[in-house]
């Protein structure tokens, strides 16, 4: 079953297209991650779902009925803001019981509801207390208790945690993601941070400047990016791009990187490559760990599918599980990424070796991934 | 050793109080010329006002007499006195009341997005910085008998109405109050959209997906959000209300048969009127005392809502 359908949603504020053409759906229980960089549309597209922002072109259907007309309130969903957005006035139960006073329930089952909730959170003790006297993951967990306790069709969080500070930030990742295994309800969440969106959620839509530029599970926007926005964004240290050309070298396909040697492509590797024309400009793509040292990789030996590339060490990060080196190559630097420990110093020369069956061939015009 | 380090403690411990010394001398000399100029100005008239209360004088042969509390009791037994103590509630409770309820829905407006927004906001301040002198002039010009309030009534009831509204004794409280609303209501208006756009749009859409219409929030979240704005506002306008002047006399001068006489016009009209010094203090010294209770209210009431609706 499908609950959040897009139907070529759009948003204009004033003159600005904000949003265009939005198309997706989110299957009912699904935890959803909306990514994207600053200002691209992810609020406005998740306040669209809820009611707080008219919708201006196409529809957005919840649970099968199209919710364009009705207010926040008819289309039972709850949002949990970036600032949380608690009732200072009110104490935590108030806060919680707030929804339930509205909806009429009787005063047994809404306390009966907000002690469950309170009991999921660990919220007990705090249930007297006033926000200002709650520390920022208290007032996370909060927010989250008041939205549950209306057990609503969908969940909506605007970046819930940028707020918090980095371990609080990891944990509460995991008691979200435990949150939704739970209650098995749809969750939509915003945030700009791709670990959060690849931890968290089993599927990712990735937006920028209004538009949809991929939608999949995390590991297949990892794995296969449909562009260079996608395949920058996602993954940390960033996949490495180097520019150049395909050209037929004595019968053989080489990739020639702008201002370098060519490097002969092992048959049956980057498919992508027969697609471009010679001389056509586009990029090589390769995450960090797709790049190894020749003595270091045990299955590099035999494979027939690497590539060498010599370059001079001009930074070494150690992170104490990993060691990334960053080289300067013919086309700018590349970041190389090797599990371990690897003793080596900025003016070492090394050869490394590209894995080319793991990179990808994106054009240079388009941006879009060939294969 | 033993005996270096116990004299070192006692200098470092006799330091730090040197120092402080030095701070407060430094208060005192910074302080003391204003706080002299302060005695002089705001409290020796004060105490002198007290005194005066405690004599029958006659400031034409400049004579004093003792006569103890007999001013006071001479007051408060005096039906006059409690008359004006009366309209100076009702025009403090009705101007306070009119201004705030009507500040508020005008401050509401204002929080709302719409076209013109930015010129409405400058028009309302314009009551509060017309001078009361020519607010007086405006609203005698439009509520006296032949006015255009009368022309208005006589427009729309299609027959002629001549009630001067400030001359009749029946009226002439009610166009006060409403008159003297108007002067102040941009104040509240201002304080309280303040107080408004403090509160962050997002509890109110948060309420929005809870269920509440825009009743609902105005009661569960406007109101009492603004609960502390609201509360300044109001005792600020009581206390400026009771001890006003100005307005009313410029309006009816007490006016007509003592209906809008209020304390301070009466402290006036026994000073300046009827030269009873005395008597006039007496009055003078009981307003100030509803007054300071009034402001002792304020200072209790408004500490303890900071202290409870604290929105950080
Ligand atoms: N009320 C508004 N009026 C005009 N423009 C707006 C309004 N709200 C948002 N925008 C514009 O719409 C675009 C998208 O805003 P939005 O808040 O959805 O971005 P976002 O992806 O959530 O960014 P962030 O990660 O910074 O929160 C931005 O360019 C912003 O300037
Ligand atoms: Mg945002």
């Amino acid at each position: 079953m499908v609950q959040v359908v897009f139907n070529s949603v759009g948003k204009d504020f004033g003159r600005d297209a904000v949003l265009r053409d939005i198309e997706f759906e989110v299957p009912a229980g699904r935890f959803v991650a909306l990514i994207g960089p600053s200002g691209c549309g992810k609020s406005t597209l998740l306040r669209m779902i809820a009611g707080l922002e008219h919708i201006d072109y196409g529809e957005i259907y919840i649970d099968g009925k199209a919710v364009n007309d009705l207010a926040p309130k008819d289309r039972d969903v709850a949002m949990v803001f970036q600032n949380y957005a608690l009732y200072p006035h009110m104490t935590v139960a108030e806060n919680m019981l707030f929804t339930l006073r509205m909806a009429r329930r009787t005063r047994a089952e809404s306390n009966d509801r907000m002690w469950e909730a309170a009991r999921i959170l660990g919220l007990e003790s705090l249930l007297d207390r006033y926000p200002r006297h709650l520390s920022g993951g208290q007032r996370q967990r909060v927010a989250m208790g008041r939205a549950i306790v209306r057990n609503p069709k969908v969940f909506l969080f605007d970046e819930p945690l940028s707020n918090l500070d980095a371990k609080l930030r990891v944990q509460m990742r995991a008691e979200i993601k435990r949150l939704h295994q739970r209650l098995g309800t749809t969750m939509i969440f915003v945030t700009h941070d791709q670990v959060e969106a690849m931890t968290m959620a089993e599927q990712v839509v990735i937006l920028r400047e209004g538009r949809v530029e991929q939608v999949g599970t995390p590991l297949e926007l990892y794995d296969r990016p449909t562009n260079i926005f996608v395949a920058g964004f996602i993954g940390s240290p960033t996949m490495n791009l180097i520019g150049g050309t395909f050209e037929q070298d004595r019968g053989r396909l080489c990739f020639v990187p702008r201002n370098g040697t060519p490097i002969p492509v092992p048959p049956g590797t980057l498919p992508g490559a027969s697609k471009v024309g010679p001389g056509r400009e586009c990029f090589l793509g390769i995450r960090p760990e797709h790049i190894s040292l020749p003595g270091l990789d045990p299955n590099s030996d035999g494979g027939g599918s690497f590539g060498e590339i010599s370059a001079e060490v001009v930074l070494v990060e150690v992170t104490g599980l990993d060691t990334h080196i960053v080289a300067s190559a013919p086309d700018g630097e590349i970041t190389i990424l090797i599990r371990g420990r690897f003793d080596t110093a900025a003016g070492d020369r090394l050869s490394f070796r590209l894995n080319f069956s793991a990179a990808h061939v994106f054009d240079a015009e388009t941006g879009e991934r060939l294969d | 050793m033993a005996f270096s380090s116990a004299k070192s403690a006692r200098r470092d411990r006799r330091a730090p109080r040197l120092k402080f010394r030095d701070e407060r001398i430094f208060y005192y000399v910074a302080l003391g010329p204003t706080a002299v100029v302060i005695a002089f100005v705001i409290a020796l008239p004060i105490i002198y006002t007290f005194g005066l209360g405690f004599f029958v004088q006659n400031t034409l042969i400049r004579t004093w007499r003792f006569v103890g509390l007999s001013n006071y009791i001479d007051l408060l037994t005096d039906a006059d006195f409690w008359f004006a103590f009366w309209n100076g509630i009702v025009f403090t409770v009705g101007s306070t009341a009119v201004a705030t309820v009507f500040g508020l829905a005008i401050a509401i407006l204002l929080d709302c997005n719409f076209r013109g927004r930015g010129p409405l906001r400058a028009l309302v301040i314009f009551p509060y910085i017309v001078p009361s002198i020519v607010v007086a002039f405006i609203w005698k010009f439009i509520f006296s008998g032949r006015g255009i309030l009368n022309d208005f009534l006589g427009f729309i009831g299609a027959q002629a109405v001549s009630v001067p509204w400030l001359g009749d004794q029946r009226f002439a409280m009610m166009a006060v109050v409403l008159i003297s609303a108007w002067t102040w209501f941009p104040f509240a208006a201002i304080t309280l959209l303040a107080a408004i756009q403090n509160v962050p749009d997002s509890i109110y859409e948060a309420a929005a997906l809870d269920g509440a219409g825009p009743a609902k929030r105005f009661i569960h979240l406007t109101l009492p959000l603004l609960a502390p704005a609201l509360m300044v506002v109001v005792l600020i306008r009581a206390i400026w209300a009771f001890r006003n002047y100005d307005m009313i006399w410029l309006l009816t001068e007490g006016g007509p048969i003592g209906a809008t006489e209020v304390l301070p016009i009466m402290a006036y009209k026994e000073a300046f009127g009827l030269f009873r010094m005395g008597h006039a203090s007496a009055v003078s010294v009981s307003l100030m005392v509803f007054v300071t209770l009034l402001a002792a209210v304020h200072f209790r009431v408004g500490a303890r809502l900071r202290k409870a609706y604290d929105t950080s």
